[in-house]
């Protein structure tokens, strides 16, 4: 329950906007209505100088509403007009009370209101108006008040919505989520900076880039001269591995599904190369880049979008959903430089920390968690390293990971390509090294089952559907614990002014003036920090730097031999294009 | 790659400060009001629109201040349970004949249990309930007798467990025996069973000590009503019932 009476104004705000791809949203109008007196303000703001301030105010003595709070504060910052203090977001509190493992429920504002029982507008004319906002200008006077009216219908919605949800609201907890938006729309209006040219010849090519990927590409023949898929020479090459390609549920054909590749190809050079090429073409096969006029591509981070409180990003554009040596796209703007933050080990550390097994916080904290395992289980000797034990130290690297995620020893050994018996070694292991974790594990999945759900420690909530998937809340506890940590950091980051790209599962993106780089870099680790000890009651969590500047880009070597191949094709069909 | 600074930050220690404190009470359920003394926030009066001259003072409030900080008062950290779950009730239309799922917690009803003798028939896969005077018509060899125990788990499904008896000659097995401790257990606590493969018998897992365990919602039906739903078409109450006909070589 969130108590209403320490503001002396609550404010219901929703703009209409435009948001052409690639480009900041283009507020249309906004209105606001002040829930207590009814009073209602209406700006048409789709003029060459729309007022420098909002209708309403913005400070810590009042409390600004809406739904999907992330827009309007996007318009607020295209406006260049300062965000709101206080922010209850409706957003994230309907999708916390109907968060159900597995169970879909719509969590626009129209199913908000319908799961009230309220009247709510039929989606044919929301979708109606919403084309209109989207179209762009000029508008005639009769649209402008229709969509003014419309704008001012949604704020009435909020305004008989916010009764039914305040019961429901988390109190502190809630003003936190809705704080959490100001970061977003700072980040879904300053999008990554990428390399131009390349987005530019991507598009124009990609096409006929797929014929050389096919003939240049494919040395190991998985494709005929046509470009249809050879099933039955990478069933050959996946049998001469000894493993066995799993089939679709449906139609019973063999799986190219990308996880069902990638975890088939490891170890094995012919079917690496399969599963890269496999990306590449559909990369070349998908979608165009969104870039804006400046450069940059952006993707809008959904917050709270998914079941463990995580983002949720629209793939198309995102570069982070691409195959990865298409990072390589992502170049900083003249004079700045980009940093890759992100934190080490995190759903490791989390796990160590909540569960109070000391054996296992001292293994996050060494310096290498993978072999210091392998040490505190007698898997390895003392002294030993990632260069002296690689092979082993990759399964335990596995099996660590593994089971946060309640990796059977069936699993395992599928990805490992061990037996089951070395898998329950490993499993074994674990569970001798860190027993108190064990317990702990087992006592969460319990709460789960018998309390009949899940909290993060700042109250993100997960009730489990018709079935009871154990695995799904054994978890939770990282999952949903690394999100708030995520989000507490980019608040942080947010008040010191860091400028945040992209928040890429563990990892911030953020862009500065090369010359600032190092202060902007300490700041974002002391936003990080900052959040990790709060939420884990004092310990930090380790972070890793990353920097790209004008000459290098975020790849490997194995990346950049193929980003190097495509830049070099695309250049040489440019030129062929231009008959240069 | 790109250029790697400081790759690790000096190994992550409890703070010997704790967690940063709290600057404001705002974020706890009883939202604090506005600062009253020299807070750039009071520049504005908040009963009006925000006046231009006033948004630089404003975000810089916003920046000196730290308001994430403000936020995240210790208080609002959860320990474990903050909300207690309210579900509608609801009446399970079939009662499954089985044992409860291995990952689950479950309770037996105590006053809920029945001895019957059952058919398992290979053709359809089904148990069929057998009458006492239908088992009379036929060996011994062909049925089983077993122990029904009524179940319940923590989502108020039920289910009915069927734990086999020992024979007229004394044929026992460990499994069943097993079992029946089990159900025995679960009249007073919850429980979860977990199948021992060295030792061909079930164990017995138990919440910890910890976990306030709730009661359980056991159906509110009669034995007989569990029965009829369980076997519902299942009853054999005829000798001259096809199957009976079938087992006895008459069809």
């Amino acid at each position: 329950m969130l108590n209403l009476e320490g503001y002396k104004q609550i404010w219901l705000v929703d703009f209409e906007f435009g948001a052409p791809e690639g480009h900041p949203p283009a507020p249309r109008c906004v209105v606001a209505r002040e829930f207590h007196s009814g009073e209602e303000r209406r700006v048409w703001l789709d003029v060459d100088q729309p007022p420098r301030c909002p209708p309403y105010p913005v400070d810590a003595s009042s409390l600004f509403i809406a739904f999907s709070a992330q827009a309007e504060l996007s318009c607020h910052l295209t406006l260049g007009w300062p965000l709101p203090v206080r922010i209850i977001d409706l957003f994230p509190e309907f999708c916390r009370m109907t968060n159900v493992h597995r169970v879909k429920h719509g969590r626009s504002l129209l199913h908000a209101l319908r799961h009230f029982g309220l009247d709510a507008m039929d989606s044919e004319k929301k979708d109606w108006f919403r084309d209109l906002a989207l179209r762009g200008g000029p508008y005639s006077e009769t649209e402008r008040s229709e969509l003014m009216a419309y704008c001012a219908e949604d704020v009435r919605a909020l305004a008989v919505l916010l009764p039914k949800m305040l019961p429901y609201l988390d109190g502190g907890r809630s003003l936190l989520r809705g704080h959490y938006s100001r970061a977003v729309a700072a980040i879904n209006v300053t999008g990554v900076p990428v390399d131009a040219r390349f987005a530019w010849m991507w598009n124009k090519h990609r096409t006929e880039l797929r014929q050389h990927v096919l003939r240049e590409r494919d040395q190991d023949g998985f494709h005929d001269p046509s470009g249809t898929f050879r099933y039955d020479k990478a069933a050959a090459a996946i049998r001469a591995t000894g493993r066995v390609w799993p089939r679709t549920k449906g139609t019973r054909r063999y799986s190219l599904a990308k996880d069902v590749l990638k975890s088939l190809s490891e170890g094995h050079a012919p079917l690496e190369r399969l599963y890269e090429l496999r990306r590449l073409l559909a990369a070349a096969t998908g979608s165009d880049f969104v870039v804006g006029p400046d450069a940059r591509v952006r993707a809008p981070v959904w917050p709270y979008s998914t079941v463990t409180g995580r983002n949720q990003t629209n793939k198309r554009p995102q570069l982070f959903g691409l195959p990865s040596w298409m990072r390589g796209a992502i170049a900083p703007a003249p004079g700045h430089t980009l940093a890759y933050i992100d934190w080490g080990q995190q759903e490791f550390g989390i796990a160590a920390v909540l569960s109070g097994d000391n054996a296992m916080l001292s293994t996050y904290q060494s310096d290498d968690p993978y072999v210091a395992f392998g040490i505190e289980a007698r898997l390895l000797p003392e002294g030993a390293s990632k260069q002296s034990h690689p092979k082993v130290r990759a399964q335990l690297k596995a099996c660590a990971l593994g089971v946060l995620y309640g990796k059977t020893a069936h699993g395992l050994s599928q990805d490992l390509d061990i037996t089951h018996h070395e898998a329950q070694q490993l499993l074994r292991a674990h569970r001798r090294a860190y027993p108190t974790f064990w317990e702990w594990i087992e006592g969460v999945v319990t709460f789960a089952d018998i309390q009949g759900y899940a909290l993060s420690r700042l109250g993100w909530r997960l009730r489990p559907g018709p079935e009871f998937n154990e695995r799904t809340f054994r978890n939770y506890p990282m999952q949903a614990n690394a999100a708030e940590m995520m989000r507490l950091a980019a608040g942080h980051a947010h008040d010191r002014g860091v400028r945040v790209c992209a928040i890429v599962h563990d990892a911030f993106l953020i862009e500065v003036p090369s010359v600032a780089i190092d202060t902007a870099v300490a700041d974002m680790r002391s936003a990080m920090n900052e959040a990790s000890t709060y939420l884990l009651d004092g310990v930090t969590l380790k972070t890793d730097v990353d920097l790209i500047d004008d000459t290098s880009r975020m790849l490997n070597d194995e990346q950049r031999e193929t980003w190097e191949w495509v830049y070099a094709k695309l250049e040489e069909l440019e030129q062929q294009a231009t008959g240069q | 790659m790109s250029k790697k600074i400081q790759t690790k930050q000096s190994a992550p220690t409890r703070a010997e400060s704790g967690p940063p404190q709290a600057v404001s009470s705002a974020a706890t359920s009883t939202p604090a009001r506005p600062p009253s003394s020299d807070g750039t926030a009071r520049a504005t009066d908040s009963t009006e629109p925000i006046q231009e001259s006033n948004i630089g003072a404003i975000v810089k409030e916003a920046k000196a201040t730290s308001l994430t900080r403000q936020l995240t008062p210790d208080a609002l950290k959860l320990d474990v349970a903050h909300h207690q779950l309210a579900v509608n009730a609801s009446e399970q239309s079939m009662i499954p004949l089985g044992a409860p799922n291995k990952q689950l917690f479950f309770r037996v009803a105590s006053a809920l249990s029945m001895l019957v003798c059952l058919l398992d028939w290979k053709a359809d896969g089904f148990s069929y309930l057998l009458t006492q005077t239908v088992q009379r018509a036929i060996s011994e060899a062909d049925v089983k007798f077993v122990k029904l125990y009524v179940w319940v788990d923590r989502r108020d499904n039920v289910g009915v467990w069927a734990v086999g008896v020992p024979y007229s000659d004394g044929t026992n097995y460990d499994a069943w025996k097993s079992g029946h401790k089990v159900c025995e257990r679960a009249k007073t606590e919850w429980v979860k069973k977990r199948w021992n493969r060295q030792m061909g018998v079930y164990d017995i897992v138990t919440l910890h000590p910890s976990v306030e365990a709730p009661k359980p919602n056991f159906p509110e039906l009669t034995m007989e009503e569990v029965v009829e739903r369980v076997f519902e078409g299942r009853i054999i109450d005829s000798v001259d019932h096809p199957i009976i006909r079938e087992l006895q070589g008459l069809m």
